[in-house]
């Protein structure tokens, strides 16, 4: 009886390998876009004393470690905590202006989520050593596959920034266009798009479907079979803020995230397809 | 998600009353000398209306360099977490001018 149980629970929580290049690819994204966000701030040249230096150094040198996948772990890891300093203290080596802002929090968290998963094992430097490694010892290629509960865990995190994002606007100030006619107020005053200011009824409208889109969002993405609709419309309300509203690396980060929420290994095939190696892709 | 942008933000229109009768409407901008507001992020503005008596200090050009004593009031709204908030005030430039308007960023993070 304790061995069955034993093995329903294994059956239960066991986790099944998966491929790895969308982390992999996520894992690019993401240090591309923390070197665009602070790199010009953590320059030497803005740099006042000896152990800003040396922060400043090792954002570097980590962050571009991430990128290229060498020493992955350690370096996404090192990248985790560089942007846990930034977020608390606002310093890191030079002040960084907006440290506190929603979108260094995102890029935060998802760097740490992102350490947690096997993000080396694709697309990386890690990954031609292994290949390598195996030629050399006249093994077949290690694949690309992993435990990705730390993927399921960005994707839990989306769910959850949809969802109170969406509370968070779920009143009438919001609701009725008010908090959006004072966004653009202060973003289109003076610029072309003020005329929006003349047409309250549509700010409502667009407020009332941003927040629905959100809720529905929140719901969307955790299950599969609508990521056919879900992910088209959460990309385009991430390009229309992107484009329409300051919102700094927020919309490009959430949309990389978007990485995390197809089938591992469909996107695998997909990328086999694309690069026209489908008939000797790995098979599932 | 940009859940606190626009705080602080004015909408309505500025008086001036001469000493020579003339009466002159202005935005919340003309108020300023600006156009537009600047790229950078609200909070990182020191003009925005967290507290009624930082309309002194938003109209401080106007009431600190118009020729002659001059009479300015505000009819309008500012903009809160709330919605907006109706703003009406006789005599900006009677009101008492604060050290600093928005310390830290006090209207509140936005993303």
């Amino acid at each position: 009886m304790r061995a069955q149980i034993a093995r329903f629970i294994e059956r239960r929580t066991a986790e099944p390998e998966q491929s790895t290049r969308p982390i992999g690819l996520l894992r690019i994204a993401l240090a591309l876009i923390i070197l665009a966000r602070f790199a010009a701030e953590l320059t030497f040249f803005n740099t006042l004393e000896a152990s800003g230096l040396i922060l400043c150094l090792l954002f570097f040198t980590v962050t571009i470690m991430m990128l290229a996948g060498y020493m992955t772990r350690i370096a996404t890891a090192c990248v985790a905590g560089s942007l846990f300093e930034i977020y608390f203290t606002g310093s890191y080596g030079n002040s960084v202006t907006q440290w506190n802002h929603h979108h260094v929090y995102l890029l935060m968290s998802a760097t740490t989520l992102l350490a947690c998963t096997p993000c080396d094992r694709s697309y990386s430097v890690d990954r031609y050593r292994a290949l390598r490694n195996a030629e050399r010892k006249g093994e077949s290629p290690p694949p690309e596959r992993g435990r990705l509960w730390g993927q399921r865990l960005i994707v839990l995190q989306l769910g959850a920034l949809y969802f109170w994002t969406a509370v968070d606007k779920s009143d009438w100030a919001f609701l009725s266009g008010q908090r959006l006619e004072q966004i653009l107020t202060w973003t289109y005053s003076g610029r072309p798009l003020e005329i929006l200011l003349d047409f309250p009824f549509i700010l409502a409208a667009i407020s009332i479907v941003v927040v629905a889109v959100e809720y529905g969002l929140a719901l969307g993405i955790f299950v599969r079979r609508w990521h056919r609709f879900v992910i088209p419309i959460g990309l385009t309300l991430h390009a229309s803020f992107y484009v329409l509203l300051p919102v700094e690396t927020y919309s490009i980060t959430m949309m990389a995230l978007y990485l995390t929420l197809p089938d591992p290994d469909s996107l695998h095939r997909f990328l086999d397809r694309l690069q026209g190696h489908a008939t000797v892709a790995y098979r599932l | 998600m940009f859940s606190g942008g626009g705080v602080g933000v004015l909408k309505g229109t500025f008086t001036l009353r001469r000493t020579d009768g003339a009466v002159v409407h202005m935005t919340p901008l003309d108020v300023l000398g600006l156009k537009r507001y600047p790229s950078t992020p609200p909070d990182e503005f020191d003009h925005l209306i967290v507290e009624d008596h930082d309309l002194r200090n938003f109209a401080s050009r106007v009431c600190d360099h118009s020729t002659g004593p001059a009479h300015l009031s505000f009819h309008g709204a500012v903009g809160t977490r709330q919605g907006w908030q109706p703003l009406d005030v006789e005599d900006v430039c009677a009101l008492p001018l604060t050290a600093s308007p928005n310390p830290g960023g006090a209207a509140g993070d936005r993303t």
